[in-house]
């Protein structure tokens, strides 16, 4: 228990000096309570935000049966991962129903982005290194930080772990070896070196393959009694690799800064939909995929009312797709898109009175395409971000507010560009504290946003339209927080429960305008989204060496088409939105062991928009255990785990005829030196 | 420690609360009789195995929307292109899943289900179906016409043609076929016809219709009709034909844009629509050789887009398929004049053609 508490110690030190990323201290940071252990300042963060927000952190990661950030996501109450299985298989994240183009995802601070498609693949990072997930609704509290973090309607964050040293080490690290069924093959090696007081450095590299060559039940009907068959998937393997490295300087007690190098390169297989009577169908489709950057961070404390951040990246992205298969003249189709991004932001913080303090950041993005394709539009997206921010602090209220203005300035090699945006995005929000014996909240949100339209909206031949309008997104959100504990069984409860009511408006669809060959983009679509998320959180301390750690979350929600009273399908739900979702996990702590389980589930789906019996997808519940051993040897402390996927066995599908794999097992072996 | 239990309890009332499980659905009900019915073809979406067939029983005006699968307890495939009626079986083309699903038109039955497979094991992607003298012919995107036995219900040979082969018809002892390209469109559409002599099953001549010819047919002198349906951006689709015995095409004025159609009795009901315009029937006499009407649809009903065209050819009533291609469609049924009987909704993904079973 000693030994815990140094190191719980040692993290909050760590967590308060050395900071992560773009965590920049605000006023609510320095008014939290150092000395709570640190899960309990994450969960205070929870509970103290204005709009929901949600904590995952490297422990909880570790019990979640989860290899993938998919799968850790998956937790998340209002998040719908659109996963077509497999390793390799791509998995999208839409937060209450806005869709995946809404969702921005951050590394360390500075967003991913992928201007073709708009949509990051989630399924690409793993969890090897990953401290500390966190899901936004609506926008982070944090007002010192780039102005793009403002732009999105919701936003996943990733933090990796920065170094830390224990005593007088210069030099730790870890390292893992996984495998499992279906050929996974995961090692990975991290190793962090002190190189002097002030500058600390950080390698990672990690290989993951896998066969995917799993085996499911294709069924010929949804009805009791239709045929079914039993088959392999073909052409699920992967290859992925990922090498990382990175420098952290606390150059004096008043300015930081850190520079990261992220390589992944990537080649799968695209096994396609399981089709009747053809399961050869996609045995040829790869996907190759590479991607490349640097970004850097630094921030400087002027005095104790003026702090100035900046940031910096250059991203660059390959993407190979080949059909080999393919019934045209040519016998393959072969399309090479590469994209290069560079992003520049500066940001400063002024705290005018104790309670009171102000922002504003401003963001330069510039955006290039290029494709194989002959007369390809190449082009070339310049974005401006500037925000300016207030917030205000006291222990019983805490209010935000911030007005975003984004501009677009198109341009293209070959042909028209398409229309330049102009748009002001406001965001209003305020938690506010009732009674002062009870840590209970009350809290409520409203933002406007938009997402831009991507590159293949606009420039895709043939479908793509020049004049596309950004796609609107409105969201009002009411919820309450409650924490409570009683120190000694009890460590911990919180509680959260939020309703919302979104909007989307201008939506963004593909639409046949006279057959089925000329097809456009169009802004067409709306969509109303009503919902509430629940979710509940306790450590409970069973004797001094025996806790649980429990989390439950539920989403409600009702996602409905209001697009065209003509329609068939006007005011029904969305395809792949279920009513009711939720997870749950619970993990038994003991002293050099831990056993975990882990649930996620979905109620009843459409795969179509028109809510017919022909297109409802059953609903599903995906169980998984684990079990944990940690010893300690002479090198470090060793860790064994063994885990249990999917123990019903069920193929259930998220997209209709992509299963997902049946039960399967990891085991991992690591050692932190 | 009570606190604690209660807590508990929470949290396994919730998790019970997550596990409801739903009934699967099961859509029973007797297998139809005999009766009239129409028998309508959805295509079913890409990668979507939803292809089906729905029949329409015209006594009890009930709908069963996948009576293939409820007679057979499978389910059709992956795109099926197209329905034929021949003798007492139906032959339906599934293109992505590679398959000649045979039926027994009486009770919906598989006879056989005929792998229409590439070397490496892919699908040839059958397109279209036509039927003389015993043996069925299916055009397939691997550029080939294959020919089906229809008692043996095996492969009885294949040729090969131009690119892409769409529409087939079968007059003056040969075998038209038009070689759309549609799958090089990157590159340049296919422009040809191909003749095929129908006793050698060997291809006689290609002649240059235009750029992506669709659909065709022939009506009873021997003439042949196609839609060519151009590249959708500077080549103009348009309505050609070719006279019994020659080997010139003639373009028919005055139909713009046109798209599938049908003969029967010898009037060509032909779907028109150019961009971002509703679609319409137009009627063309082919022994007069003159349009009947620009417009069947006589009493106002408003079809954004037409999938396919089908006609009774006993009563002149004509069934025209809707889509969205993303939700399920209708079939719209009109009597002879244009005025609507009928409309049935949302029978499946993309529904095409409509068999009437008497």
């Amino acid at each position: 228990m000693r030994v815990f508490k140094q190191k719980v110690f040692l993290l909050i030190f760590v967590v308060l000096t050395v900071g992560n990323g773009v965590t920049g201290q605000t006023v609510a940071d320095s008014l939290e309570l150092p000395e709570v252990v640190i899960s309990e300042r994450f969960r205070d963060r929870e509970m103290r935000s204005t709009a929901p927000r949600h904590i995952l952190i490297d422990e909880q990661i570790g019990q979640l049966n989860a290899l993938q950030l998919s799968d850790a996501v998956k937790h998340f109450p209002g998040v719908t991962i659109r996963d077509y299985g497999g390793i390799g298989g791509l998995k999208t994240i839409s937060v209450r129903s806005l869709g995946a183009h809404h969702t921005a995802v951050s590394y360390n601070g500075i967003v991913l982005s992928d201007q073709q498609t708009g949509q990051i693949d989630i399924g690409r990072f793993s969890l090897d290194n990953v401290e500390r997930l966190t899901l936004h609704n609506g926008q982070d509290d944090r007002i010192f930080r780039p102005a793009r973090t403002f732009a999105a309607t919701s936003a996943l964050e990733i933090t990796t772990a920065a170094p830390r040293f224990a005593d007088n080490k210069r030099v730790n690290g870890k390292a893992t070896l996984r495998g499992g069924s279906f050929g996974l093959f995961n090692p990975s090696l991290l190793i962090n070196s002190r190189l002097s007081e002030k500058v600390s450095a950080s390698i990672n590299g990690e290989w993951m393959s896998s066969r995917g060559d799993y085996p499911y039940l294709l069924r010929y009907g949804s009805s009791a009694g239709d045929s079914t068959s039993w088959e392999r998937r073909i052409n699920g393997d992967v290859e992925n690799m990922r090498l990382e490295s990175s420098l952290h300087a606390k150059f004096s007690a008043s300015s930081r800064g850190g520079l990261r190098l992220y390589y992944y390169s990537s080649e799968r297989g695209l096994p396609g939909a399981t089709i009747y009577h053809n399961t050869l169908h996609d045995a040829g489709q790869r996907l190759w995929d590479r991607s490349f950057f640097l970004q850097g961070h630094f921030e400087h404390a002027l005095s104790c009312k003026w702090e100035l951040q900046a940031n910096g990246k250059f991203q660059q992205g390959y993407l190979r797709y080949l059909d080999p298969t393919y019934l045209g003249a040519s016998g393959k189709v072969e399309d090479i898109f590469t994209q290069f991004e560079r992003y520049g932001s500066l940001s400063a913080l002024y705290r005018a009175f104790p309670n009171l303090s102000f922002s504003a950041s401003s963001d330069l993005i510039s955006a290039t395409m290029h494709g194989n394709r002959q007369g390809f539009t190449t082009p070339t997206r310049l974005t401006t971000h500037a925000v300016i921010a207030a917030k205000w602090v006291s222990e019983r209220l805490l209010a935000t507010a911030s007005l975003l203005r984004t501009q677009t300035f198109e341009s293209t090699e070959n042909g028209v560009a398409a229309t330049n945006c102009n748009r002001l995005s406001p965001y209003l929000s305020a938690s506010f504290k009732p009674l002062y014996a009870h840590e209970l909240r009350l809290r409520a949100f409203y933002k406007k946003s938009f997402r831009l339209p991507t590159f293949n909206d606009l420039y895709y031949p043939q479908v793509g339209v020049r004049n596309l309008l950004p796609e609107d997104a409105e969201q009002f959100n009411i919820g309450l927080t409650f924490g409570t504990t009683n120190g000694a069984l009890l460590q911990q409860f919180t509680f959260m429960a939020d309703a919302y009511h979104n909007r989307v408006d201008n939506k963004i669809v593909a639409y046949p305008t006279g057959n089925l060959h000329q097809w456009a983009m169009i802004n067409v679509g709306k969509v109303i989204i009503n919902g509430a998320d629940l979710s509940m959180e306790s450590v409970t301390a069973l004797t001094d060496r025996m806790m649980i750690r429990a989390g439950v979350s539920y989403t409600w929600q009702i996602a409905s088409d209001r697009t065209d009273p003509q329609q068939v399908n006007y005011g029904h739900q969305l395809p792949y939105t279920p009513r009711h979702s939720g997870s749950a996990r619970a993990a038994l702590e003991l002293k050099q062991l831990q056993l975990s389980y882990t649930l996620i589930w979905s109620g009843e789906r459409y795969s179509n928009g028109y809510n017919d019996a022909a297109y409802r997808m059953q609903g599903y519940a995906d169980h998984s255990i684990s079990l944990q051993r940690s010893f300690s040897t002479p090198l470090g402390r060793l860790l064994l785990a063994g885990e249990a996927l999917n123990l019903t066995g069920r193929n259930y599908e998220i997209v209709r005829n992509y299963p997902m794999p049946g039960r399967s097992y990891r085991l991992t072996l690591s050692i932190h030196f | 420690m009570n606190k604690n239990r209660l807590f508990h309890y929470i949290i396994l009332f919730a998790a019970l609360l997550l596990w409801g499980c739903s009934d699967t659905d099961n859509p029973g009900g007797e297998f139809p009789d005999n009766s009239k019915a129409l028998l309508i073809l959805n295509e079913g979406s890409r990668e979507g195995n939803n292809a089906t067939l729905a029949r329409y029983d015209l006594q009890e005006e009930t709908i069963i929307k996948d009576y293939f699968n409820l007679v057979n307890k499978d389910g059709l495939g992956d795109v099926a292109n197209d329905m034929l009626q021949y003798g007492s079986k139906i032959y339906i083309a599934v293109s992505i899943s590679g398959t000649l699903e045979v039926l027994e038109a009486a009770t919906g039955r598989s006879l056989r289900r005929i792998e229409m497979k590439r070397v490496g094991g892919q699908s040839k992607e059958p397109r279209r179906l036509a039927a003389h003298g015993g043996k069925v012919y299916v055009t397939s995107f691997d550029d080939t016409v294959t020919r089906i036995d229809t008692l043996t219900l095996a492969f009885d040979g294949s040729v090969t043609v131009g690119m892409d082969p769409e529409g087939i018809a079968i007059k003056n002892n040969k075998i038209y076929v038009t070689n759309s390209g549609g799958l090089n469109w990157a590159n340049g559409y296919d422009n040809s016809l191909s003749v095929i002599d129908l006793t050698s099953f060997t291809e006689e001549k290609k002649i240059v219709v235009g750029t992506n010819p669709g659909s065709l047919y022939a009506d009873s002198q021997g003439d042949i009709y196609l839609s060519v349906t151009g590249n959708y951006a500077d080549e103009p689709g348009a309505f050609k034909m070719i006279r019994s015995g020659s080997s010139t095409v003639e373009t028919i004025a005055g139909i713009a844009s046109p798209q599938k159609f049908v003969i029967s009795n010898n009037m060509a009901y032909i779907i028109c629509g150019a961009w971002e315009e509703p679609n319409r029937v137009v009627v063309y006499d082919c022994l007069k050789e003159e349009i009947v009407s620009d417009s069947f649809i006589s009493d106002g009903t408003e079809i954004p887009i037409m999938n396919n065209v089908s006609v009774d050819p006993v009563t002149g009533d004509l069934f025209v398929a809707s889509t969205d291609y993303i939700h399920p469609g209708d079939v719209y049924w009109f009597d002879k004049t244009g005025t609507l009987k009928k409309r049935l909704i949302a029978l499946g993904i993309n529904p095409s053609v409509v068999l009437i079973q008497n």
